[in-house]
């Protein structure tokens, strides 16, 4: 239970036992409570006083499956609030497996200076110059450090993007197979990363020290049942393994609620071609893999490797998310499309969803044209060159609207919407404008009360409190290390019971199961304080006016969700 | 009545469970309702079997009208 404080201004490292105040956290809720304590609220996010913080979950490191998530925390260049970005890969667990609680980045290096980060096998961390890498991208970036620090090492790193301190940069990290398409894609955090002047972050994956486990014995029973129960679960043992994430193209669409063409439409004309099911078929004929395991520990396998027709490796964990904002969003209904745009952003270090959309709003604004896959192609180079509008473009919606002088630029305190339109899943209208994090697809999306018909998703009845659960839960089990993709196990008797016996196995602790709302709670009114002494008051939390005046086909409804329901939300 | 059925994910298509007709349709009695029709199609409550009916979410208990697009999901949660 370590910090390793890194201070990029007169380059020291300090590693100290995590400090009382800190016990007892990890993931989400140590970096959000850590910055909400040491990061002063109105600082400039690409300045000294902002840290960039790495954390492991609670659980990360042990045997437990599926714990190999890190929360990478910072304040905001996208947003101006706290924000906390989650990445699977392998990461993770190799700082786990050296005991280290938390990376955590302060200062800020000189403009013309670039570092990386190493810690070795026993845990010894060093800045070591990375000027011969500046510019690169990730794919190459990412060989060049496994060739040197050899291929036990998993990388974290910045590509132009970062670089250039675009708002919509992402943090890429390395997969199981070494390949940096695993994404800390949202809020803009590639761009706080480059503003520290770390290119990279190199940990080594064979560490041997991981914190002990009070009840080893218990830990390895409930390991085993819980690793069960996401196996028996149809949605982390069947749907995700054969589809991923893309097994949600079709029923969104089919709700009406798959906000295409800039979120004018509710279902994309030719939406079949860019299913789940057609992905996974073409994968399969070009003997790609569909059910690949993208992070260590995973059994679920919801990631892929997508080859393009000749065979060849085109990207990888081609996720829904993406295929919506690189496809709908854009018109665009040609999956090598989307998968060479998918492609493109991890290697240039860009946030899949904030770029697809930036695209999108470009194209809503007559730049280019809808379905247009060469101009979304280069204009995303033109973001790796740094013209001026490839600098617009990888700042966000935001920046584009601006620019184009376009009204409708679905984002919510500057980040944009995910794959489910809130006038057509009014509960996702609610997280969107309430979550501190700006509007997010995965603090709090309803969608599944929709789909087990716990709720209708147009009727204003029922969705805040759907919202406000969702978002404790998720929060809580972003502190845990856990992936979303198997959190759903814990709903079921036996998941949540063997997961809660296994934390108190590692803790030595007796919880019982009202401690993990009680942590989501938690971790959510530090995000929320941080946000106030920010600045944003109830009126942010309010989704753009034309969500509220526009209707959008096929149901034709906009969102009813009032002031006072979003207001309401956080009624702790 | 007949109906368009398409299931999607994991689930089978309503030809398994009735390989008389056509791949996508499916023949039923007035009044055959949500349930019924995953009982036809052998899907199991664990599974899920959302049902959206012309592009609207369809509770168990809800009657299927005749020449309606049917589309069947398994369980599935925001990713
Ligand atoms: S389910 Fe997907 S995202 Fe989650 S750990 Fe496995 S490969 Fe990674």
């Amino acid at each position: 239970m370590k910090f390793i404080r890194v201070n990029m201004s007169d380059k020291t490292i300090a590693v100290e036992d995590v400090p009382q105040s800190y016990l007892g956290l990890g993931g989400r809720g140590l970096t959000s409570i850590m910055i909400n304590t040491e990061v002063p609220p109105r600082c400039d996010p690409l300045g000294p006083e902002n840290k960039l913080i790495f954390a492991p979950g609670l659980l990360t490191g042990t045997s437990l499956v599926n714990t190999s998530r890190i929360s990478v925390g910072a304040k905001s260049p996208l947003t101006g609030t706290i924000k906390e970005s989650n990445a699977g890969g392998t990461i993770a667990a190799a700082l786990g497996r050296l005991g280290i609680t938390a990376v955590i980045v302060e200062g800020q290096a000189a403009p013309e200076e670039l570092f990386l980060l190493r810690i070795d096998e026993k845990g010894r961390a060093a800045l070591l110059p990375a000027g011969a890498f500046k510019g690169m991208r990730t794919y190459a970036l990412t060989e060049k450090l496994l060739e040197t620090y050899g291929d036990k090492a998993s990388v974290m790193c910045i590509g132009p993007a970062g670089e250039y301190g675009l708002k919509a940069a992402s943090i890429q990290t390395s997969d199981i197979d070494g390949r940096p398409c695993r994404a800390a894609g949202r809020g803009g955090l590639g761009a706080v990363m480059g503003s520290k002047g770390l290119k990279a972050l190199v940990v080594d994956q064979r560490g041997s020290s991981p914190d002990a486990l009070a009840d080893p014995e218990t830990f390895k029973e409930s390991a085993k049942a819980f690793a069960k129960a996401v196996r028996e679960h149809p949605f982390s043992g069947q749907l995700l393994p054969n589809l991923g994430t893309a097994g949600l193209v079709a029923p969104v669409n089919a709700m009406g609620a798959f906000p295409s063409y800039n979120a004018t439409k509710g279902t994309m004309d030719g939406w079949e071609k860019i299913s789940g099911e057609a992905m996974t078929q073409l994968i399969s004929e070009r003997k790609g893999n569909p059910s690949h395991m993208g992070c260590a520990q995973c059994i679920v396998h919801c990631s892929n490797i997508y080859n393009d027709k000749d065979g060849k490796y085109l990207t990888s964990s081609l996720e829904y998310e993406t295929i919506w904002a690189m496809g709908g969003m854009t018109g665009i209904d040609n999956l090598d499309t989307i998968a060479r745009l998918d492609f493109l952003c991890d290697d240039i270090g860009l946030d899949t969803m904030s770029t697809g959309v930036a695209v999108a709003v470009a194209m809503d604004a007559g730049y280019k044209k809808f379905g247009d896959g060469e101009a979304a192609i280069e204009l995303i180079e033109e973001i790796a060159q740094g013209t001026d509008m490839g600098r617009v473009l990888g700042n966000g919606p935001t920046a584009v609207g601006q620019h184009f002088n376009h009204h409708r630029v679905p984002v919510v305190k500057g980040q944009s919407i995910a794959a489910y339109d809130p006038r057509a899943m009014q509960g996702n209208a609610v997280t969107y404008a309430t979550s501190p994090m700006g509007a997010d697809h995965s603090a709090g999306n309803v969608i599944g009360e929709y789909m087990a018909q716990k709720l209708d998703p147009l009727k204003r009845e029922g969705q805040v409190e759907a919202s406000r659960n969702t978002q404790i839960a998720m929060a809580a089990v972003d502190c845990t290390g856990l992936c979303l993709l198997a959190s759903f196990a814990l709903t079921t008797p036996e998941g949540g019971m063997a997961f809660l016996q296994a934390m108190n196995a590692k803790f030595g602790t007796q919880l019982g199961p009202e401690a993990i709302p009680q942590l989501g709670l938690r971790v959510l009114q530090a995000e929320r304080e941080f946000n106030r002494k920010a600045g944003f008051t109830n009126q942010d939390d309010r989704l753009p006016e034309f969500f509220y005046k526009e209707p959008l086909p096929p149901h034709n409804t906009v969102v009813v969700m009032t002031g006072e329901d979003m207001d309401g939300t956080f009624n702790f | 009545m007949k109906v368009t059925v398409k299931t999607y994910g994991t689930l089978k298509p309503p030809s398994a469970a009735d390989p008389t007709l056509p791949a996508n349709e499916m023949e039923m009695p007035e009044g055959t309702r949500v349930a019924d029709l995953l009982t036809r199609l052998g899907i199991t409550p664990g599974q899920g079997g959302t049902v959206v009916m012309n592009g609207r979410l369809l509770p168990r208990e809800e009657e299927l009208i005749d020449g309606a697009l049917i589309q069947v999901f398994p369980v599935m949660h925001g990713g």
